[in-house]
This record gives structure tokens, sequence and C-alpha cells, in this order.
């Protein structure tokens, strides 16, 4: 890439940088897990840069970064239990929790496509239709991966006093 | 309730701090630049790795075989060129010095930051004007391989913004007694791969060759106002017409086939003095126009390479180049 190309890249992940990071956090629950996922994403993003929109870079890495977060746990769960994608994560939890993210240490309990549905959904306000189309499922598998998450962290949320 | 739920939960999820994760822009970049730098020259590569000599004797070093190659001929030539954005990497090409043919080996490794050397590949010497491919990024150039005048030529290209378009560049070779055109379309594949180039090149008598032959295209020199041109058909490059500043060195290209699409004339690139445009496979002839002329139908010069008939017309300034089909309609670029 030229250095035009690179000053514009730079300036995107200047900009976009903070959302991204609180997307990653949330999909992982570890800051170096987020790390990684949103390195690797970033540099996807970098390759393709000539093909990405600028006023599309956030979402494309965003979506970069919630198939390879699925990949990832998909890869580790593999090699964990032998391909059982929809439990829930055997991962430790991160080291520490704040308090005020309760909601996070939950979110990690959830099998990887959940989570990932979840915080799409209700993170990133994304339709049902726009997560489908991002993960590459069907609106059925999304509604279903949403209410079985919600269902869950209401189950085990301190959440559930407040809203439900 | 469940709507109550989802509220709490989006306020919950955005009331969360995320920890700084330390991204930086820069080192994003210099692993983006290494990791296409590291595609291209992996690209086209073979299994093999190294080497080779003039005048047939072939060492061959094995891909797994991770020790720097040592060519003791003398009839090696080593180059090592620098990687941009990897600092101590360096990619070392071997290549033979004398004459060498079409089938000679040649060979190139790769070492890293590290100092690990690996052997990237080697490959057959091509046949006369064809290019092995790009097989190693400099600072501000990429280099091209090729067996010009039975020598083997390196040609250093600018490397500039990546997307579809046409560029080229002129070498001289004085030691052939040649002028190099090397002209390569700039259209690069998801896996940043280079998908085509092409090699043209005109000897000191003005004679044209052009990709993958030795003998020179049906052609025509014409003058025109002064300037030499060499007109030329060419159907090798999916090409129709090529014509040539002989004094510029400049090559005007009768388009290619990822623009040979529908009739008409598409403007391909734009140098001080000419306009390229793709000419239609109906084509019957060719004038030669500024696009600010003055007037048509200066300096004309007839021309006729196998059997087609063309009319080459320069006027000063910028020029263009028409079509004039067979009921003698001209057509413009579009």
């Amino acid at each position: 890439m030229g250095r035009q190309g690179d000053a514009e890249f730079t300036e995107f992940v200047l900009e976009a940088t903070p959302s991204l990071e609180h997307t990653a956090w949330l999909l992982t629950g570890n800051r170096d897990q987020a790390a990684d996922l949103l390195q690797s994403a970033l540099l996807k993003t970098y390759l393709a840069w000539k093909r990405v929109r600028r006023d599309e870079a956030s979402a494309y890495t965003r979506k970069v970064m919630a198939n390879l977060a699925i990949d990832t746990w998909r890869k580790r769960r593999d090699e964990a239990t032998g391909g059982d994608f929809d439990r829930p994560s055997a991962e430790p939890g991160p080291s520490r929790v704040d308090d005020h993210d309760e909601v996070v240490r939950l979110l990690r309990a959830l099998p990887p496509q959940q989570r990932t549905v979840v915080v799409l959904r209700y993170f990133e306000d994304l339709s049902e239709a726009a997560v489908a189309q991002e993960l590459g499922i069907s609106v059925g598998a999304v509604k279903s991966a949403a209410s079985r998450g919600l269902a869950a962290l209401r189950a085990a949320s301190p959440l559930a006093g407040r809203g439900a | 309730m469940t709507r109550e739920f989802e509220d709490e939960l989006r306020r919950q999820l955005r009331a969360t701090s995320a920890p700084s994760l330390g991204v930086d822009p820069m080192d994003i970049v210099e692993t983006g630049h290494r990791t296409i730098t590291r595609r291209r020259i992996l690209a086209g590569a073979g299994g093999l790795a190294l080497a080779a000599t003039a005048g047939g004797a072939v060492a061959l070093t094995r891909q797994k075989d991770r020790t720097p190659a040592d060519p003791a001929s003398s009839a090696w030539k080593t180059i090592d060129l620098p990687v941009p954005g990897v600092d101590a990497a360096f990619v070392r090409v071997q290549l033979p010095t004398t004459k060498a043919r079409a089938g000679d080996r040649y060979g190139y490794q790769f070492s890293d930051e590290s100092g690990k050397v690996e052997n990237l590949m080697d490959g057959e010497l091509p046949g006369a004007g064809q290019i092995v491919h790009q097989w190693a990024p400099m600072a501000d150039a990429s280099t091209f391989l090729a067996v010009i005048g039975g020598q083997v030529q390196t040609l250093f290209l600018p490397d500039e913004e990546h997307g579809m378009q046409v560029r080229q560049t002129v070498t001289a070779l004085p030691d052939l007694g040649l002028t190099c055109v090397v002209g390569w379309v700039e259209d690069y594949n998801s896996d940043s791969d280079l998908l085509s180039h092409e090699l043209h090149w005109l000897t000191t008598e003005g004679v044209l060759h052009s990709n993958g032959s030795d003998s020179p295209l049906p052609q025509q020199a014409v003058e025109l106002e002064g300037e030499p041109f060499v007109i030329a058909a060419d159907d090798t490059t999916q090409e129709r017409v090529l014509v040539v500043d002989r004094r510029a060195g400049v090559l005007v290209r009768g388009g290619s086939h990822l623009w040979n699409k529908g009739e008409g004339l598409v403007p391909v690139r734009t140098s001080p003095r000419v306009v390229l445009a793709m000419v239609p496979k109906t084509a019957q002839r060719i004038e030669v126009l500024p696009a600010s002329s003055a007037g048509a139908g200066q300096a004309r010069a007839q021309v006729t390479i196998e059997g087609v008939d063309y009319t080459a017309v320069l006027l000063k300034g910028k020029l263009e180049l028409l079509w004039i089909d067979d009921r003698g309609r001209t057509h413009r670029p579009r």
C-alpha cells in the first residue's frame, strides 16, 4: 500500500480503536485475547484496505473480529473438547474482573456464538438481519442464539432483578 | 419484561470499561507491509530453491535446506536487495553472469531480520522476452527478471499505489543496444498477487519485439513531423496495435485483455505526448491525433501491416488515438 493509503489507514485506526477495543473486550473478556483479536482484525483490514470503503471500515473490521472470535473459539474448543461448539466456555475467566464489568464475566460464560450474537445485537445495536449477515448465519440462528443467550444471562445475572 | 431486560443489558454493556489494548497503527502497517512483501515474493514460487549456472551445470538446493546458497562458480552474480519495512532483511538473488538461455536455472533466498535464511524459489529462465515475475520488492521499486537479447536482465519498476491500472517503465540496456519497455497491469487479487505484466523492447534500429518472442513484430517505422514512431501489429498479447515513440521510448499500447470488452476506445494511459487507447479487433485503420488539435490532417503517414492499413497522424500537442472503421467512420475514445 502506498503512503497515502497507509496514512488513511492510520487515521482510521486512531479514530476507530476505542470502539473496536470495547467490542473486542466484550467478545473475549480477556485483555490479551482482545488485543490479539483486534490486531488480527486490523491486519486483515489493512490487507484489504484498497477494497474497503472508508465509511465502512469500522463495520468491516468488526465483522472480521466477530468471525475471527468464533473461529478462534471453535478451534480451541475443537482441540479441547473434540468439537462441541455450543457448550459454554471452559476457558478460565479474566484474571481480574471489575464488579462493574460483571456483565463481561457473565458474557464469557456463554457459548461463543451466543456471546457474539449478544454483543453484536445489544452492544453494537445491529438488527437480527445485520447480525446474520455479519456472521454468515441465518436470521433464525441469530434469533435462537440471542434468545438462549438472554435466557442464560437473565438466569445468572443480577440484571434479572432489575430488568425482569 | 424481555424488552426491559434487553434495555438493561444494553445499558450495562455500554457501561463496561474496556482496557486499553495498546494498538499501534504503525505496528499494523509494518506487519501489513511485511505480509504483502512476503506474498509478493512467494507469488508463483515453486517448490525448489536455488540455483544455477550458465553453461548448464545446475546445483539445486531443496526448499527444506535452510543453508544459504554458496555458489562456487564465478559465473554467479549475487545481489542482496533490502526489503522495505523489515530491518536487516534482504533478498539474495543469484543469477548467471554470462549469457543465459531459456531453460537455465535461477534462484533466490529471503533472509528475515533474525537472520534466518529461507530458500524461496528457483525456476527455469523463460524464453526470450518473457518476464519471470516480480521477485523482489525494493524501497520504491519492484524488480522483474527477464531474458532479453540472450542475457538475464533485471528491470526495476516504480512501486506506486495499487489498484488496477496500466503502467510502464523504460529501461535502457546500452550493452545490448536495446530500450526495454516493461508495461504491466497492476491488479492485485485478494491475496495481493500481481496478475499480469508484459514486456516489449526496442532495438537501436527501431525494431520492436514483444512478449515471448525474439522475432520482431510485424511493423513499420514512420516519421511524423520529425518524430520517429514504430507502429506494429501484435496479437501475441491480445493487443491489436502497438505504437512506439522511438525518441522517448514510450510505448503506446493498443489495450489489453482486461479492457478488451465491448466496442469503442478506452483511454488507458496518458504520457506528456500520447493518450493511449484500446483498439477493437475490428479496427481497420488507426489515426494518431492530438486531443487539442488545431487542425486535423497534418503529418500523415500511411502504414500497412499484415494487410491492414493504418493512417498515423501527428500534430503538436497532446495526441489521441482514433479508430476509423471500414466505412470510414471515426470513433473517439468514450
